[in-house]
């Protein structure tokens, strides 16, 4: 009879994707306090309504141009007398909105596009090849002008916009993790138990291309963030009044240089933002990668 | 149950045409690279063959022709008695069911996001061997079978060690219920201990069973533990087959002889090394392949290669000069 | 390389025992290598727990154990490559003319490293630099570590590719590491390592990667050049049968401790540690019928468990096993840490 080996002390279930961020956020202060401020952003920005002070529309017109700390203005206001604490939360509404909902149609058209280029072979593959070449060609924030001067303005207009330009470095990332896992053991090995091939791809390959396109997708928030406000800076993003981080420091910008709060406030609330993201990305990043690398 | 044999390759070669290198920029002279030249063996029910050679030997190509990974570019390779290359519909399906291969990278042949029940039963769900309900069961047996406790099902392969691996490699190969089982260097790279309880677990597993087995390895003390026969490979061809224990007991190529010094023996003074390295398989010069390195090489082995010729029913090699049993 | 005539060799004391030869150790001398009570811990893991050997001039010693047991581990720390504050070292290796190396600092290593101790590693593809030709990878210690200049580095680095049998070793100078099989990475990396006559020669597992018949001669080199320059060799093995034939001494470890260790005739020949006989008893020969493995298991290396490593395991262990560490004794010609030995 063949020796039941006794439990050999190793982890009786893979430690849990929480469990890893948690340790992660005990060893890295960085990663804590900046997860923390991302919390902090999502929170306020989802509850919104109860959070600000004051509707983001609502003009004062008695106080307008208020520095920070007068009374019922913690932030101060804009030239039209609007509160730039309540114009903020809402901003982050958008720009987390934004940020998300490009990161997630670039995503899914990287998949497609990354997937189709790294299984096909022959004139597909090289046209594939060719059409994301051309996407990459083009930095994101003109690609995303170009598409906004096709599209027009409007929240739902960028989030397009900037998911298509988007679409370009993540297929780029797919194909290469689609090869890599292609050429697994595991893979010849589904084929020669005679699995057909689309069962292959949606059983073996998928899988182990989906996680490391959303660890990249975490990367990719807050350069989606920048380059949507990027766009309402120039003034081709969303439309006034909507309150935008990018729009509000476009319009701020007259004043910088005696009311520089109007400006100062929505770009440093930008600023926090983008980097408590990049630093969440990065050791999202760090935490999974080579694990990925030795399970991929 | 017919006795004819599972696997059999006539004269099989596969050759790949490289660039000439350092050539002029129109010299389009194309030289053959014989990754298998003429190779002849054959595979019964129930029988344990082992295949052993080192790097450069073709067993790893000649493994990817038995399992239809590549096709010979001449001679011909049989899967009970049909053509491998050409096989498909229910022949093919059969063909997967019954052979089933486990490999050297146990943690790279097995899927990271599956668990263990759904890697094992992958082979079950794709045959239709058992209805939903019995899936676990099946399982769980599979996985008993093999040593591993049941429990571990739920696991996924990061938390597992390299035996347990292997255990679970194993436990998916049988699930098909397989005639033959194909193994590339399965137990290399495992401590000793692992790999006796591997080993044993192996020809436990044929003996029992009834499998036939191949079991490719570089490693003599490996194949006289697991296999009735031996077949040694040098540069694409099958140089010495026959019993195990015959041929390692007085090997009649000197190649065979070659290798059983190198393997390491309690005590033994270190060998005489073989003269030289394997040369490359390219453009080989014409007489036998193994004259260069051989100690015993006379005119006529430049001249002419050796074929492999049955010296009795159970032992074959191919050398005009063999050593004297 | 000519095959060695065992025939009249075989009674010189040219060669060391495993070749035949016969090793006589000058009277009243001190050992090259002293290991004392070397004990390695990262965070809370006791990695290497009072390992304890010598080694002679001229002599080879084979480290053997399983993956995890500390062989590497052991070697790195002999080359100072791992050292304080990284690991926590306690113990002594006093390396005959220098003293206590343990606590020596990255400056004192400096100059130990290739002039009295120098190691090979198991992965010569890796172990070499692609980007940089045989030639230069050999001449750069020859110029910096012993001062020569550029042509005369030259004409030595085709001395010692000779010597390590590369024919052809003007030409081998200019190519690169993967123009090369294994077994030529590895003499070239035999011969960079043997460049500046070290006292002592670490392989670290040299043969592992290469075939079997590649194996013989690598060791056989190994053994040729350390003798001709008298000096000693440590080998981390895995493979017992491999220690037998190329190590005058062994030391057999589990989970970081030393469970037995002596001339090899006698410990590999008549083990007295269960684990050194479990072991010997998982190596195959060619009429071997049954094997009897070793129940699974792996070694805990918490630093706050008592008690012999191998005691989970051992079919022999008594109570006291756990709890309390055995002794390196000397028994019966060899030192053994065991409660119940076999008799």
């Amino acid at each position: 009879m063949v020796d039941i080996p006794a439990d050999t002390g190793l982890a009786a279930r893979r430690p849990s994707r929480l469990e890893g961020l948690r340790a992660l956020a005990r060893s890295n202060i960085y990663f804590a306090i900046a997860s923390i401020v991302v919390a902090l952003f999502i929170l306020s920005a989802t509850f919104a309504p109860l959070v600000s002070p004051h509707p983001p529309l609502d003009q004062d017109m008695a106080a307008f141009m208020s520095p920070p700390l007068t009374e019922n203005h913690i932030l101060g206001t804009d030239s039209f007398g609007r509160d730039l604490l309540a114009r903020t939360i809402y901003g982050a509404r958008y720009a987390l909105a934004i940020g998300f909902g490009a990161v997630l149609i670039g995503a899914l058209g990287g998949l497609i596009v990354g997937v189709a280029a790294g299984l096909s072979g022959g004139v597909t593959e090289w046209a594939l090849m060719r059409f994301i070449d051309a996407l990459l060609a083009l930095p994101s924030l003109i690609m995303a002008i170009a598409f906004i001067s096709i599209l027009g303005q409007g929240v739902d207009k960028v989030i397009l916009a900037v998911g298509v330009a988007l679409i370009g470095p993540f297929s780029r990332t797919v194909r290469a993790d689609v090869l890599q896992v292609k050429a697994q053991a595991f893979v010849e090995a589904a084929g020669l138990m005679g699995v057909k091939r689309l069962a292959i791809i949606w059983r073996h390959i998928l899988p182990n291309v989906i996680f490391p396109l959303a660890v990249q997708a975490t990367i990719r928030v807050s350069y989606a963030v920048l380059v949507s406000s990027g766009l309402s800076f120039l003034g081709i993003g969303v439309a006034p009044p909507t309150p935008d981080w990018g729009l509000m420091i476009a319009e701020g910008r007259s004043f910088v240089s005696f009311a520089p709060w109007i400006a100062g406030v929505p770009g440093t609330a930008l600023a926090i933002l983008l980097i408590a993201l990049s630093i969440v990305g990065d050791g999202v990043r760090e935490h999974f990668d080579p694990k990925l690398r030795k399970q991929g | 149950m017919s006795t004819a044999p599972i696997f059999r390759l006539l004269d099989v070669q596969k050759a790949y045409d490289i660039d000439a290198k350092g050539g002029a920029l129109f010299n389009r002279a194309k030289r053959r690279l014989r990754a298998l030249d003429g190779v002849r063996l054959s595979l019964a029910p129930g029988e344990s063959l082992a295949i052993v050679g080192e790097s450069g030997s073709g067993k790893t190509t000649l493994l990817r022709v038995l399992l239809g990974l590549t096709h010979p570019t001449d001679g011909r390779a049989l899967f009970r008695e049909k053509d491998i290359a050409s096989l498909d519909g229910v022949d093919r399906d059969r063909f997967c069911r019954e052979v089933a291969m486990i490999y050297q990278d146990a943690r790279g042949s097995l899927n990271p996001r599956m668990s263990v029940l759904d890697l094992i039963a992958e082979p079950l769900d794709h045959h239709k061997l058992c209805t939903k309900s019995e899936r676990r069961d099946r399982v769980a047996a599979l996985m008993s079978r093999v040593g591993l406790s049941p429990a571990m099902m739920s696991r996924y392969v990061s938390a597992l060690s390299g035996g347990q691996l292997r255990r679970v490699a194993i436990a998916r190969a049988l699930a098909s219920e397989p005639s033959v089982l194909v193994a590339d260097e399965a137990v290399s790279g495992l401590d000793v201990s692992t790999q006796a309880q591997i080993l044993k677990l192996l020809r436990d597993l044929q003996r029992e069973m009834g499998l036939s087995l191949l079991f490719i390895t570089h490693d003599l003390g490996v194949a006289a533990y697991l296999c009735d026969r031996i077949a040694v490979m040098y540069l694409g061809r099958v140089v010495e087959a026959g019993l195990t224990r015959e041929v390692l007991k007085a090997p009649a190529h000197p190649y065979t002889r070659a290798l059983l010094n190198a393997s390491p023996r309690f005590f033994a003074p270190i060998s005489d090394p073989l003269p030289g390295e394997v040369p490359s398989p390219i453009d080989l010069p014409p007489g036998c392949r193994f004259a260069g390195r051989c100690v015993r090489a006379r005119d006529d082995c430049q001249k002419s290669e050796p074929a492999l010729t049955p010296a009795s029913p159970t032992r074959m090699f191919a050398c005009f000069h063999p050593l004297a049993s | 390389m000519k095959p060695l005539d065992l025939g009249t060799a075989r009674a010189s004391t040219m060669l060391p025992a495993a070749l035949g030869g016969r090793i006589e150790p000058a009277a009243g001398t001190e050992p090259l290598l002293k290991v004392e009570g070397l004990s390695l811990t990262r965070g809370e893991s006791l990695i290497l727990d009072e390992v304890a050997f010598s080694l002679r001039r001229g002599a080879t010693l084979g480290l053997l154990g399983e993956s995890g047991a500390g062989k590497s581990t052991i070697a790195l720390a002999l080359i100072g490559l791992l050292r304080k504050p990284e690991v926590g070292l306690s113990g002594t290796i006093t390396l005959d003319g220098e003293g206590d190396v343990v606590d020596a600092p990255e400056k004192a290593w400096l100059k130990l490293r290739g002039r009295r101790v120098a190691m090979i590693f198991q992965d010569a593809s890796a172990a070499l630099n692609p980007c940089f030709t045989i030639g230069r990878q050999i001449m750069t210690p020859l110029r910096r570590v012993l001062g020569l200049g550029r042509s005369a580095a030259r004409v030595r680095a085709i001395e010692l590719l000779e010597s390590v049998g590369l024919n052809d070793a003007p030409s081998r100078l200019s190519a690169y590491p993967h123009q090369l099989s294994g077994g030529m990475q590895q003499r070239v990396m035999i011969a960079i390592a043997l460049s500046s006559n070290p006292d002592l020669l670490l392989a670290d597992e040299p043969t592992s990667a290469l075939d079997v018949t590649i194996q013989a001669q690598i060791i056989r080199l190994i053994l040729e050049e350390t003798r001709r320059r008298s000096a000693s060799c440590i080998f981390v093995l895995h493979d017992l049968a491999l220690a037998s034939q190329c190590c005058d001494d062994v030391v057999v470890l589990y989970g970081g401790q030393v469970v037995e260790t002596g001339p090899s005739r006698i410990v590999l020949g008549a083990p007295m540690h269960p684990y050194t006989q479990a072991l010997k008893g998982c190596v195959l020969e060619f009429d071997t019928e049954e094997l009897e493995p070793l129940p699974s298991g792996a070694p805990s290396f918490a630093s706050k468990a008592p008690g012999c490593r191998f005691a989970d395991r051992c079919a022999r262990a008594l109570d006291k096993c756990a709890a309390t560490k055995p002794p390196l004794v000397a028994t019966r010609g060899r030192k053994l840490a065991c409660w119940n030995p076999l008799p």
